[in-house]
């Protein structure tokens, strides 16, 4: 199943560009764009990394999603 | 039920590649041992060409290489202005926009990059296959200094194409012209990075080893005609040993003995 997250609106809430992002978390402008994107899955490291910079739960930033393109929550 | 039919399948399969193989090297078979003497003279001539063809070959591949490398930087640098990098997009669109002009910047990089390794390789190839051809003298200096010179440029090439790319990823380090650059480069990038460059790193890695696999197969028929000497085949093999044992090796080191809690 496909990851889906919530770093854009995330990021926007805290006034966040990808760059600053990037800097908070250790990872370049691309990999924040890439994950946002969905192209990329990040590690749990990484995640859990965005998870604090957001300071929120993992699973509000990120989600499981079904194969109807639907949010699932487990 | 299932299972069983994909394994017959496969076995099918595996047993058709059997015999088309089996086909193809009796047909070669055949072909090698009717015409082998033929290409005695065909590979003297090809011999006796080919120092003086790789002069021109050389510059031909320095000349076309370094243009197309510098149209794709300045194609790049075009689309890297344009994306504005020191400014933050205000919406959604704009930032689109901005990723959309970083991702052909960067793509246009990568393609230089591609071309003049390639130009690096081949020139290293030409200037081998002229040496063959022992020639001496004053054409040895210009053959040597125009190796020089396309080398120089490929590198001059090199050193704008990365920092080039630096300015699209400001926390990148490295420069060609430090022996330490790939391990440089490969400490400043991130976990995605990193997994792109292991990727391609397998993909080389298949791509080498089926070519060493036909080269293999080439050089002991060619060698069945042709007196082609120990050395091709003992490149080869040398080759082909480090590859294997240095992924092995790799793979052995991460397999890491596990640690029992006490």
């Amino acid at each position: 199943m496909p990851l889906g997250n919530r770093l854009r609106e995330q990021r926007a809430r805290l006034g966040l560009n990808q760059q600053q992002l990037g800097q908070l978390v250790g990872a370049s402008r691309q990999t924040i764009s890439l994950i946002e994107r969905g192209d990329y899955h990040p590690s749990v490291l990484l995640a859990l990394r965005i998870a604090r910079v957001f300071d929120l739960p993992l699973e509000e930033i990120f989600f499981l999603e079904g194969e109807d393109g639907n949010e699932t929550k487990e | 039920m299932k299972q069983k039919n994909k394994t017959n399948h496969r076995l099918l399969r595996f047993v058709g590649i059997l015999l088309i193989s089996m086909l193809v090297g009796l047909i070669v078979g055949v072909a090698v041992g009717m015409g082998g003497e033929a290409l005695v003279p065909l590979l003297d001539t090809l011999a006796g060409w080919l120092p003086g063809a790789s002069i021109v070959l050389m510059v031909l591949t320095g000349v076309v290489c370094t243009v197309a490398a510098l149209a794709l930087l300045t194609a790049g640098k075009r689309q890297a202005a344009a994306a504005r990098l020191d400014e933050e997009p205000t919406d959604e669109d704009a930032q689109a926009a901005q990723e959309d002009r970083i991702w052909q910047a960067d793509h246009r990089y990568g393609l230089g990059m591609t071309v003049v390794s390639a130009e690096v390789v081949l020139s290293l190839t030409f200037f081998g296959l002229w040496a063959q051809g022992g020639a001496g003298g004053l054409v040895s200096l210009l053959v040597v200094a125009l190796f020089f010179a396309i080398n120089f440029s490929a590198l001059a090439l090199q050193g704008a194409l990365v920092r080039a790319t630096r300015v699209l990823y400001p926390e990148k380090q490295g420069s060609v012209l430090d022996p330490k650059f790939q391990k440089e480069w490969f400490d400043s990038c991130d976990e995605a990075e990193r997994q792109m460059i292991w990727q391609c790193g397998y993909t080389a890695m298949r791509a080498v080893s089926r070519a060493l696999l036909v080269l293999f197969v080439v050089l002991i028929i060619l060698g069945l005609v042709v007196p082609i000497g120990p050395v091709p085949m003992l490149v080869l093999g040398v080759l082909w040993l480090v590859q294997t044992l240095s992924y092995q090796r790799a793979a052995l080191k991460l397999g890491r003995k596990p640690k029992h809690a006490e």
